[in-house]
């Protein structure tokens, strides 16, 4: 086999236990978002757009949907013979079945598959993460820094940072010291949980701390932290963009509004750099006699006959006549039907919320903070 | 369907929608949407279960090219089987009138003579209808017909029916006349041809061989003069079926798409129309849209009135523009002010801010693909155009 320059290995075997019922029955990675994408769709079209043909998908938790739905890769034109898109459940090996016990565990497991390919770099990369980012610029740094490691950071504002991994570096962007979470953060950049090491440095690092019996395995707490004690050269490369991680449920909606902005950070009408997915054949959409829609995107295949206000609405979603849907997401074909009224609640996939409801925040007059939540996984 | 092989004819009535058929073939004609006009006769095809399919090329088929490529959008990139391309002869007029020439299958003998399948299903590409073809397959096997016909009653009036065929049957379904247009007699058969037929391979080849070379004989003509040495048969579709002939029933036919009962039955059915799928965004509506009935495709910004109106994808329509039973494909953009009633603006076009255009009910303007439209630079007054 040619060698690979580089390959990626995206986790996407986490619960997702934040986002509550919306992970009942699917993986987080697999959690429907912005209308017609699903949140791995971001991370797989990432890949595509910065020329990274190859892409181990590690998955775990409910896996059905996510397996079907990325297939074999070619939604996201990553359908290549030398490489493509390979999904990495785990597997029963001489020793017994090996649960991925944490993100490093993982991509131990799985070092033959990389071994096969014989790349000089891997990206790790998170499945659950909504962002456009060029990996090939962050490689370009990486290769120019004679790193053997670069971790993506992010500024957040420093009221922020004390939730985050925070790095905090000398003037060439070297990583002088990490914090996991601290309390007095001295720097506001913040890991966005995007790595690219060298290989042959990752390879020995994850064989190294698979004999640390107290070792969680995972990247952020023990092989990161290891690699630095052990000198090693860590750099940290700069994201300029919108990044967000959609953890729980309140930043999954968040996020989602962002979408509604006027001139929203994330652009998914950027023919530049586009946001591939993997959809059913769809009819258009239709909007009817009574219907009133401002402020809001809606997808293929909805029929709105009532009132969508400042609302984000996925495939296949039915809003009935005198239904109003405020500050909302709908998640595909659920159905909101006739004078039910929903404010601020995340609406479930398949969801069918009955005629005459009311449900949401603030409806009855009420100071609306919450987020409510509709689905059959609550 | 593993006996059964398609062949869509581009050609049909090709020339038929003015300017909308001036750069492209019916086949790819825009309609509903997202659509083109030949994924319904594709899709019919593979929802039956159909996995050869050739398509004779009309003329100037780069936009069949470029819609179709490998098939792969209707599973049609197939090991075995798949999609062919059949290049037809006629180019140049467009074969107005004709259907499926039998010269072009003549210089396609190859295909047919390669494929080991019994039957073949031959349709056109300009009615759209969502037909599953079992029913009609198993009558034509269990019957043992050779010729099975597929055919529905539009009502039409009295001279309105040129280029269609119709279609006398006997007590036992078996069509004892076929009848062109421009023949019908008054108060004479409203069974109207849908431009199907399911034929057995043999009896076509016969067909070809036999009268192929004879200038641009068509199949359904030919059909007509042997029809009482044939088994031939025909079945009535009761469903929802739109033939596109004229820019007028275009317009019309893709209003009736407003309709719940034409949309359902088109588009909500177990069995779907694919198209050739283009990864664009869902719709954003802006905070001043005011959008009332109107079917919209993916990839759109509105933020203007639009009522009773199809948008195709990725249009653009600004704030305070005024657009109503119209027609608007795909990428066009709408500036500020606009006023559109009853129009069609082909792909590409752009129409300037303040604009003006008014097109009579029934009598649509039509706008040239990629056209600016609008008034020039420093003219201040309004452009304003009238159909009539």
């Amino acid at each position: 086999m040619d060698k690979k320059s580089i390959i990626a290995m995206l986790l996407a075997g986490g619960q997702g236990s934040r986002l509550e019922g919306l992970t009942r029955d699917i993986a987080k990675p697999a959690v429907s978002f912005g209308g017609k994408y699903r949140i791995i769709d971001f991370s797989l079209s990432n890949c595509v757009n910065s020329g990274i043909d190859t892409v181990g998908i590690l998955t775990q938790y409910k896996p059905t949907l996510l397996n079907s739905y990325i297939g074999i890769g070619t939604a996201w034109d990553l359908d290549f013979p030398q490489g493509g898109v390979h999904v990495l459940p785990p597997y029963m090996a001489e020793d017994g079945v090996n649960w991925y016990r944490g993100t490093g565990n993982a991509i131990y497991h799985n070092m033959d598959f990389i071994d096969s390919y014989n790349p000089e770099y891997v990206a790790i990369l998170s499945g659950d993460h909504i962002y456009k980012m060029d990996y090939a610029k962050m490689l370009r740094f990486h290769k120019e820094r004679e790193a053997d490691l670069t971790i993506a950071v992010i500024e957040v504002p420093w009221e922020e940072a004390s939730r985050f991994g925070i790095l905090t570096v000398d003037e060439n962007d070297m990583v002088i010291r990490f914090s996991e979470k601290p309390k007095q953060p001295d720097s506001n950049l913040a890991s966005m949980g995007v790595y690219i090491f060298n290989w042959p440095v990752l390879r020995e690092a994850l064989i190294e701390d698979e004999r640390e019996s107290q070792s969680h395995n995972d990247f952020g707490k023990d092989i990161i932290p290891m690699l630095f004690r052990q000198g090693k050269s860590i750099f940290a490369y700069s994201f300029k963009g919108y990044w967000k991680d959609v953890g729980t449920l309140e930043s999954y909606y968040e996020t989602s509004m962002d979408l509604l902005e006027e001139e929203p950070e994330l652009d998914i009408f950027d023919k530049s750099f586009r946001i591939l997915s993997n959809l059913d054949i769809l009819a258009p959409q239709y909007i009817g006699h009574e219907a009133r829609v401002s402020n809001s995107i809606i997808s293929n295949d909805c029929t709105i006959l009532g009132e969508v206000e400042n609302s984000i609405l996925s495939t296949g979603v039915f809003i009935g006549e005198g239904a109003s849907v405020k500050d909302s997401i709908v998640l595909p074909k659920a159905v909101i039907s006739r004078k039910a009224h929903i404010r601020k609640a995340i609406v479930g996939e398949n969801y069918h919320v009955l005629p005459g409801t009311m449900v949401g925040g603030g409806i009855f007059g009420e100071p609306s903070s919450r987020v409510t939540l509709l689905s059959h996984g609550y | 369907m593993k006996n059964v092989v398609g062949i869509i004819s581009g050609i049909c009535n090709s020339a038929a929608l003015e300017s909308l058929t001036k750069s492209r073939p019916i086949s790819t004609v825009p309609f509903g949407a997202r659509y083109r006009l030949i994924d319904f006769a594709l899709s019919n095809m593979v929802n039956t279960g159909i996995r050869t399919v050739g398509i004779v090329t009309p003329y100037n088929y780069r936009s069949v090219l470029d819609h179709i490529r490998s098939g792969k959008d209707w599973f049609l990139d197939r090991k075995s089987g798949g999609l062919f391309f059949l290049p037809g002869n006629d180019r140049e007029n467009g074969g107005s009138g004709s259907n499926f020439v039998l010269r072009d299958l003549l210089e396609n003998m190859d295909f047919l003579k390669k494929a080991r399948e019994e039957y073949i299903i031959i349709s056109c590409s300009s009615i759209v209808m969502n037909i599953d073809y079992r029913e009609a397959v198993s009558f034509h096997q269990n019957n043992d017909n050779e010729v099975t016909f597929i055919y529905k009653d539009e009502g039409f009036k009295e001279g309105e029916s040129e280029g269609v065929f119709f279609i006398e049957q006997s007590g036992d379904r078996r069509v004892k006349e076929i009848i062109p247009g421009k023949q019908r007699r008054f108060n004479g058969s409203d069974k109207a041809l849908l431009n199907i037929v399911i034929i057995n391979r043999e009896t076509l080849t016969r067909i070809v061989e036999e009268y192929g070379e004879n200038g641009d004989s068509d199949l359904f003509d030919i059909l007509g003069e042997m029809i009482d040495s044939l088994r031939a048969y025909a079945l009535e579709f009761r469903g929802y079926a739109a033939r596109i002939s004229s820019l007028k029933n275009y317009y019309n036919h893709s209003m009736k798409l407003l309709d719940s009962r034409v949309r359902n039955e088109l588009f909500m059915r177990k069995n779907k129309i694919h198209t050739k799928i283009t990864d664009n965004p869902p719709t954003r509506y802006g905070e001043k849209a005011e959008v009332i009935n109107t079917l919209a495709g993916s990839g759109c910004i509105i933020d203007g009135h639009v009522e009773g109106s199809i948008i195709f994808r990725e249009a653009q329509i600004e704030q305070d523009a005024f657009i109503k039973d119209s027609i608007i494909m795909q990428r066009n953009v709408i500036g500020k002010d606009v006023l559109l009633e009853n129009v069609i603006l082909d792909k590409f076009v752009t129409i300037k801010d303040g604009t003006v255009l008014r097109g009579e009910p029934g009598n649509p303007i039509i706008i040239e693909k990629a056209a600016v439209i609008g008034p020039e630079e420093g003219d201040n007054e309004k452009y304003n155009l009238r159909s009539g």
